[in-house]
């Protein structure tokens, strides 16, 4: 019996493509990190059965800990693929404009708080950014896409989390960055007791960057 | 209708340039001098700013008489505000000032990054693309929505001309290959390698590369003398370039942008030209790159830019002309473009 059913490609991601097939009798997305051209083939290589073996991990254990992520049906690393659950939901992304604030905000929350559920076990999602967290409707917020995942004891990682997430908001979302980052470090700072550490670092990373204003006063 | 022209002042980094642009888009003049620091050293910021002291008005000077147009034609003074070294840009500033007073005519301050997206926007007829800004100053992917170019990736440290340069530097490439120029170094010795140093790392965090890492690995390796220096600069290519095409294939999917332009000095290296051209040959994108002469520092940017801005209606006093040394692309209001894509697919 064939395990896994293609169906048809639901994106070509800069990562992998996304297929929308069946796993057994079982709607599935399935992910296969194809290769890419302008890579050379053993950096091709090394990257996508790292990347593969990492998410495939990352999806079982923020399950594990009560971080809604897709479940994790098959793994094969021969061909770097993971079939996973089906969610059926929005992209936060996609529906930040329409949401009245208050539910906004209440989301936001609820998304810093999975992040420092995550962080506080060693997680972190590589590639925080509101099109990698779905909403669905009657059970609220799934956090997708653990490409750039890792597992890390390092602060700096969990601090670089939250210093992108925070560029991509100004980048995507500007007039609507106050509302989602506040309510966000308020659920971060409520499932992770160091998280006051992490903002600090953060703003540290911030610091280190190209032409950042600040850097001239702290001389 | 009679042609308005801007004089622009370009003077961030390592060149002090003069143009005359016309707001129909012709580059009258660019007149450049460069400062070539010693062999082997990087740019010394007051030796920079003193050289262009000495050259500044011959220039300016040149500039004009290879124009074919008299002072009085010109309508607007144009220089690069930031970001950059400050003695630079301070020569360039004072310039600028002097010019807009004497000639009674305005002053515009412009975003040295943002003047290479717009000279390549002109050159390419390009209108909404997703630009990577390559260069010693730079290395960020930046699109434009909701009324300013935002960043959409970047380098958490050190740029990518930055990781070239150190490397070279440290190693004392350049007596390898006298004749080379400082730029295309590691490009030439990379030609004649071909095996993959795997202990080098490659950093990719979300939309955003980290280069140094790569550089002091690259240079312990070399140090170490297991591998021959052209494998390593082979390696050193095919990892950063790699980092950067992964991330500008990210923003690219997630922006869904049609074009994508390449710009500042490093990209003029063909390698990096060649994978940005294999990355997006299966998105249905199209690619351009800005010619050299214009991804390298210039001042026909600067005008050009100046143009774009005066007649959206940007005005600034004397008093707003203090340089900007650190000033993010992102900090600038753009009201020249106009908002095609809409602000929604401009979200990541």
């Amino acid at each position: 019996m064939k395990l896994i059913h293609l169906g048809s490609v639901i994106s070509v991601g800069a990562e992998a493509v996304i297929y929308k097939g069946y796993f057994i009798d079982r709607e599935a997305v399935i992910k296969k990190r194809v290769r890419k051209k302008y890579r050379n083939p053993l950096l091709d290589k090394r990257i996508r059965l790292l990347r593969t073996r990492r998410e495939a991990i990352i999806l079982v254990r923020a399950r594990s800990i009560g971080v809604p992520v897709p479940i994790l049906y098959y793994l094969d690393l021969s061909d770097y693929t993971i079939v996973m659950e089906h969610i059926d939901g929005e992209l936060l992304r996609e529906i930040v404009d329409e949401i009245h604030d208050e539910k906004l905000s209440k989301l936001s929350e609820q998304l810093g708080k999975f992040i420092g559920l995550l962080h506080g076990n060693k997680i972190v999602h590589g590639d925080l950014t509101t099109s990698n967290v779905m909403l669905k409707d009657d059970e609220g917020l799934y956090l997708i896409d653990f490409g750039l995942g890792n597992i890390t004891y390092d602060i700096e990682e969990y601090a670089t989390e939250i210093h992108l997430f925070k560029r991509a908001l100004k980048a995507s979302h500007p007039d609507k960055f106050n509302t989602i980052f506040k309510s966000f470090i308020r659920g971060y700072r409520s499932t992770y007791p160091k998280a006051d550490s992490v903002l600090e670092r953060a703003s540290t990373i911030e610091l280190r960057g190209r032409y950042i204003e600040k850097n001239r006063r702290r001389k | 209708m009679s042609l308005l022209y801007a004089l622009g002042i370009e003077s961030t980094a390592h060149t002090f340039a003069c143009s005359i642009v016309s707001d129909d888009g012709k580059i009258l003049v660019d007149e450049r001098v460069r400062f070539t620091p010693e062999k082997g050293k990087g740019i010394h910021p007051r030796e920079a700013a003193n050289f262009f002291v000495e050259n500044a008005s011959k220039v300016v000077e040149n500039a004009i008489k290879k124009s074919s147009i008299s002072p009085d034609e010109i309508s607007l003074v144009a220089f690069a505000q930031g970001p950059g070294l400050g003695p630079c840009l301070r020569v360039g500033a004072t310039i600028a000032r002097t010019l807009s007073l004497s000639l009674n005519v305005p002053i515009i301050g412009v975003h040295h990054g943002i003047a290479h997206i717009e000279i390549g926007k002109l050159l390419t007829g390009m209108h909404d693309p997703l630009t990577v800004i390559v260069s010693g100053g730079h290395t960020c992917i930046v699109a434009h929505n909701a009324g300013r170019y935002r960043i959409y990736g970047e380098t958490l440290d050190i740029t990518l001309g930055n990781l070239f340069d150190v490397f070279v530097r440290e190693l004392d490439l350049s007596r390898k290959i006298p004749a080379c120029k400082m730029g295309s170094i590691v490009e030439e010795l990379a030609k004649n390698g071909g095996t993959m140093v795997e202990e080098l790392p490659y950093i990719v965090k979300g939309n955003d590369v980290s280069y140094s890492g790569l550089l002091t690995r690259a240079i312990e390796i070399a140090r170490e003398g297991k591998y021959s220096i052209e494998d390593i600069c082979f390696s050193l290519q095919e990892i950063a370039f790699s980092m950067l095409c992964e991330v500008t294939e990210r923003a690219l999917t997630q922006l869904r942008k049609k074009e994508v332009l390449l710009t500042g000095g490093v990209c003029a290296n063909k390698r990096l030209q060649e994978m940005m051209r294999d990355m997006v040959s299966i998105h249905n994108v199209k690619i351009a790159v800005v010619p050299s002469e214009y991804s390298a520092d210039n001042a026909a940017m600067i005008a050009w830019t100046g143009i774009l801005a005066y007649k959206a209606g940007v005005k600034m006093d004397i008093e707003d002309t203090f340089i900007k040394p650190r000033w993010r692309l992102d900090e600038v209001d753009t009201p020249w473009v106009s908002n095609i894509s809409g602000s929604r697919s401009g979200n990541l």
